[in-house]
């Protein structure tokens, strides 16, 4: 019996090969001084993070300011995007305004961040939903709008109307496209908080790079890295869980 | 009598799409609409179905129908199963919804197949759940666009003798949009030929054959022929 699939292991190869030939030029000193920290003393950073509760803390702190500015988005930029999708007035009233912001970048608003909010979970939270709102707005609004017209037909054939046609026709026929905006959006929020922390955090994983950097602590720059990148991964393999209920599987096996 | 159009016209802006179009439609006949493509065979189907009213001329329609689509008029986040209560939410009895779901299932020879998805299964498994869909609920008449065109011929094949077989197990009067002149000669009572945008009935041809019939058989052949020839494409 092969209980274990030596495909399972092809991800961590890259990886493994990388900090082998880190920890070799290491090693060898091939590096400038003081510019690359060994892996023996980014491990040791990490433990010494860990074990005073800031790895904890950091992390803790971003993750909810990401979960709170991300949800606030998709709370308001789904329904102001039906709106749009299913409203011709309602499109070309406000679709170029929710261009205009989608195309500023998110972090154009950190100076007025700062001066509005101050430091702390605030300004993160606000240019998290910055950065997530309009894109979930445009992309549910382009989902509403590629509706096949014969979804409604059928609907009004079957006396689907108003509040029906919503939750049971609507929501369900844009779901697929939904859940892949929020993969997107997701991500680009956890991009943003890292950035959003380095300028107006006294906390979080973007203040431990930015706090590192002012230390000269390069062993605990890697860290921060490590963590906010594998983070992000895992933030993006729990909303691909998304993609597995039943009722929005179609949309996927295209 | 089900359905009447008198002198129905219809115009979209300048386009003008159907002409002063007359039909009466009988209880459990099966008229087959039949014309080149693009001449406004939908539109005629869209204003039976009351999805479009027309611009001049009166239409009375005694029973509600149900519009059978080409393909994909199934909802793909509903099962098999689901899309088929979408034609029993008006029968109020649970009990009696549950068993009529089974009953239909059965009959199109999808049992075990109700909480399939769609996109699980074939085009032409597909198009029997629309019929099932269409056929459940106690709804009289069927308007169909093409419902069979996105198949492949020989799953065409089948799904018209499965098709009569439903209607004789569950009679409806059907109207049936189709560009085949082969399908409309196997299964209608009734050919209506209509002409070229704007659309105008050219000629009929009452097909007196009992169902199931043949594709070879001479009167299925004959009438063909004879529609072919209305339509200027054989002599």
């Amino acid at each position: 019996m092969r209980a274990f699939p030596l495909r399972r292991l092809l991800p961590f190869i890259l990886p493994a090969a990388g900090v082998l030939i880190w920890a070799l030029c290491s090693r060898l000193e091939l590096f400038p001084a003081g510019l690359v920290p060994s892996p023996v003393e980014v491990v040791r950073g990490f433990i010494d993070q860990v074990q005073q509760g800031r790895m904890y803390d950091d992390l803790i702190a971003s993750l909810f300011r990401v979960t709170l500015g991300f949800l606030i988005a998709v709370v308001l930029g789904v329904p102001l995007g039906l709106i749009i999708g299913l409203k011709l007035h309602a499109r070309q009233a406000l679709l170029p305004t929710v261009n205009f912001f989608r195309s500023l970048s998110p972090l154009a608003w950190i100076p007025f961040a700062l001066m509005w909010f101050g430091l702390g979970d605030k300004p993160a939270i606000f240019l998290i939903f910055m950065a997530s709102f309009f894109p979930i707005v445009l992309a549910t609004a382009a989902a509403v709008a590629n509706i096949p017209a014969v979804y409604f037909r059928v609907a009004r054939d079957f006396g689907l109307e108003r509040g029906k046609l919503l939750t049971q026709v609507t929501l369900p026929a844009i779901m697929p496209q939904i859940i892949t905006a929020l993969r997107v959006t997701a991500g680009m929020s956890w991009v943003v908080v890292v950035a959003a922390e380095m300028i107006a955090g006294r906390d979080g994983l973007g203040f431990l790079i930015q706090d590192a950097r002012n230390q000269l602590r390069p062993d605990l720059l890697v860290v921060g890295m490590t963590v906010i990148g594998i983070i992000g991964v895992l933030l993006d393999r729990l909303l691909v869980q998304l993609t597995k209920i039943p009722s929005v599987r179609w949309g996927y096996n295209r | 009598m089900v359905l009447k159009l008198e002198n129905v016209c219809k115009s979209f802006g300048e386009t003008e799409a159907l002409r002063s179009i007359s039909l009466e439609v009988k209880r459990g006949e099966f008229i087959a609409l039949v014309g080149p493509s693009g001449c406004g065979k939908t539109t005629l189907l869209n204003i039976m179905s009351g999805f479009e009213s027309p611009t001049s001329g009166t239409l009375d329609r005694n029973e509600p129908g149900h519009m059978i689509y080409q393909s994909d008029g199934l909802f793909p986040w509903r099962t098999a199963a689901q899309n088929i209560e979408l034609g029993l939410q008006y029968t109020p009895d649970k009990l009696h919804r549950e068993k009529e779901l089974q009953n239909i299932l059965d009959l199109i020879g999808l049992d075990g197949f109700g909480d399939h998805y769609p996109h699980e299964l074939s085009g032409g498994m597909r198009q029997r759940v629309e019929l099932a869909r269409a056929l459940v609920g106690g709804n009289n008449v069927l308007l169909m666009d093409e419902p069979f065109s996105a198949l492949d011929y020989i799953t065409r094949l089948h799904m018209r003798r499965e098709f009569t077989r439903l209607l004789e197990k569950r009679p409806r009067t059907v109207i049936l949009v189709t560009h085949d002149i082969e399908e409309a000669a196997q299964l209608a009572d009734r050919v209506i030929v209509l002409s070229d945008r704007p659309a105008q009935v050219r000629s009929e041809r009452t097909i007196r054959l009992p169902r199931p019939r043949e594709l070879t058989h001479p009167e299925v052949v004959k009438a063909v022929h004879d529609v072919l020839r209305e339509m200027g494409l054989e002599k």
